[in-house]
């Protein structure tokens, strides 16, 4: 069942489009009261067959000041050179407004791109009756197909929230009943118990590690660099060294009993610390991580509905997958045992 | 109560006494600050208090591990008949609180008479001490006790212990800088109260699997 899941999750993470988008605004500033000429390129979008009528542009200064572009002339694939008439400005307004750029056509939907273009401030001098008929309203079109949400910088990368993400979650879980079974086992000194703790911290740091390579690719296409000392990517690695000296220390002992007992309460121990280390520190420290210090993450405006469809598949797919492994190690594990033990009792 | 204090009065004693830790604290603290000294021309305050962490963290480290030497063996029988675990555990806890203590001035004489002394916020930088001595005793005293019951490799402390105290490490080291004026944040209670609540987190830890430990 979680393989499924996860399998669902990776095929249409994969596949399925992103919304169109803006790449870039040219110029980007300008004065108001001017007629501006922007070039605008656009991602996921191919104007060949287009006609400039479906085409229609706006910037936005607030909810209801938006101007529409007086002209629109494709010059390439995925440019189009767009005019604006940018009225003056009234008294009250600030010195600068960043006006959002809006582009919709039939075909591909709608992109935008907030603070596309700044504004200067400049009143006119004569009477600013006429500027109010400027305004148009917005309305554009919404795709036909599911498409993924268009961000600036991640662009692609987006995907990886269905993949690094879910990992993460999931390894957490992992160490959790690990963390759990290990205080099962002090408290009753059931074998079993034991073993079920080292299966799932085996299987956790195998997501986890699967989880940090994920993060590095993200980071070497959003960040520039696959491994960038970022303050999350530090303790998450922290966090698995922590979890492999849970089994450097289990291999050194070779006393069954007493190899339980003292791991048992280091695996506890760990997992009680690793709280700190994975989830607040990055929050105080500046992280460049989304999530921490600043960045957008799971937040409702970061979450599109679209992905939704994928994400929680893929949460709880890799979620069941990584209990379903453990599952398996464990029964394996404790079967062997018990052969183990009948052949010596023989 | 009378209990820890003679136990901790008798650690202190067997330290002063031991041939080995309390003068291999002493000379390694010195002979690393001089190493400091000689190789680098100028160090800057991050520097410092990074090296001042690192000499002290090691230091504290090997400290722990040999205050443990008593646990197995017949002197580890004679314990357990005598005392519950928690008045051996903290006496041991107390006695290398002292002894980080008496580490963390050494190596601070150690920098500043050869490196020069960064720290403008003494206040801060000495309340930022006393709660990473605390920290620091605690786990590398739980870690050394662990060790200790293992008979096998005895260089695992350090192994173990490095990722387990890089929540106190991390904190400890920003909020030195700030006490050294390397970096300004004006908000730094807050790391402050999250120290300590690292040190209250690791005291629960210790204090709940102290006796798993103890029964061999």
């Amino acid at each position: 069942m979680g393989a499924l899941l996860v399998l669902y999750s990776l095929i249409w993470g994969l596949f399925i489009p992103l919304k169109p988008g803006i790449v870039s605004v040219e110029p980007n500033r300008a004065q108001a009261g001017e007629t501006i000429e922007l070039v605008y390129e656009g991602y996921n979008v191919d104007y060949q067959d287009v006609n400039e009528r479906d085409i229609s542009a706006w910037l936005l200064m607030d909810s209801v000041r938006t101007i529409a572009a007086d002209r629109l002339e494709i010059i390439g694939n995925r440019s189009v050179l767009l005019t604006f008439s940018l009225p003056y400005f009234r008294d009250a307004d600030p010195g600068v407004i960043s006006t959002t750029l809006v582009v919709s056509d039939s075909t591909h939907g709608y992109a935008l791109l907030p603070s596309a273009v700044s504004v200067l401030k400049a009143v006119s001098e004569q009477d600013s009756a006429k500027e109010e008929g400027a305004f148009t309203p917005i309305r554009i079109d919404y795709p036909n197909e599911t498409t993924f949400p268009f961000r600036n910088i991640l662009k692609e990368t987006i995907r990886n929230t269905y993949y690094h993400v879910p990992l993460w979650f999931s390894m957490i879980i992992l160490f959790l009943l690990s963390a759990f079974y290990s205080a099962k086992y002090l408290n009753t000194r059931v074998k079993a118990f034991d073993i079920w703790a080292r299966s799932y911290a085996e299987i956790a740091i195998i997501l986890g590690v699967l989880g940090l390579v994920t993060g590095a690719i993200w980071a070497r296409f959003t960040w520039g660099a696959f491994w960038s000392w970022d303050v999350k990517q530090f303790t998450s690695a922290v966090a698995l060294l922590i979890y492999l000296s849970y089994f450097i220390l289990r291999s050194s002992i070779s006393d069954e009993d007493k190899r339980a007992r003292l791991t048992a309460s280091y695996n506890i121990f760990a997992f009680v610390l690793l709280i700190p280390l994975l989830f607040i520190i990055p929050r105080l420290t500046d992280s460049l991580h989304p999530g921490n210090g600043g960045n957008p993450a799971m937040g409702g405006e970061d979450l599109d509905s679209t992905m939704r469809w994928v994400f929680y598949p893929a949460v709880i797919g890799w979620i069941l997958l990584g209990l379903w492994m453990s599952n398996l190690k464990a029964r394996y594990l404790i079967v062997f045992q018990n052969r183990e033990e009948e052949f010596m009792s023989d | 109560m009378n209990r820890w204090i003679v136990l901790w009065q008798k650690e202190m004693v067997a330290q002063w006494r031991s041939q080995s830790s309390l003068p291999a604290i002493i000379l390694y603290v010195l002979s690393t600050t001089f190493i400091v000294f000689a190789a680098f021309a100028r160090i800057d305050e991050r520097t410092w208090v990074v090296l001042y962490w690192i000499i002290l963290v090691l230091s504290a480290a090997q400290s722990a591990q040999n205050s443990f030497r008593d646990v197995e063996g017949v002197s580890g029988w004679y314990y357990y008949s005598v005392c519950r675990v928690e008045e051996y555990f903290f006496s041991k806890v107390a006695a290398n609180f002292i002894l980080l203590g008496l580490m963390a001035v050494l190596t601070f004489l150690g920098l500043s008479l050869f490196s020069g002394m960064p720290i403008r916020n003494l206040g801060l930088f000495v309340g930022v001490n006393v709660s990473a001595w605390l920290g620091l005793s605690l786990l590398f005293s739980f870690l050394g006790f662990l060790n200790a019951k293992i008979e096998g490799q005895q260089g695992l402390l350090p192994l173990l212990s490095f990722p387990l105290l890089l929540p106190i490490l991390l904190e400890v080291i920003k909020l030195s800088s700030i006490s050294a004026g390397a970096m300004t944040d004006t908000e730094y209670m807050s790391d402050l109260y999250i120290l300590l609540a690292v040190d209250a987190l690791i005291l629960a830890l210790t204090l709940l699997l102290i006796r798993y430990l103890w029964q061999s």
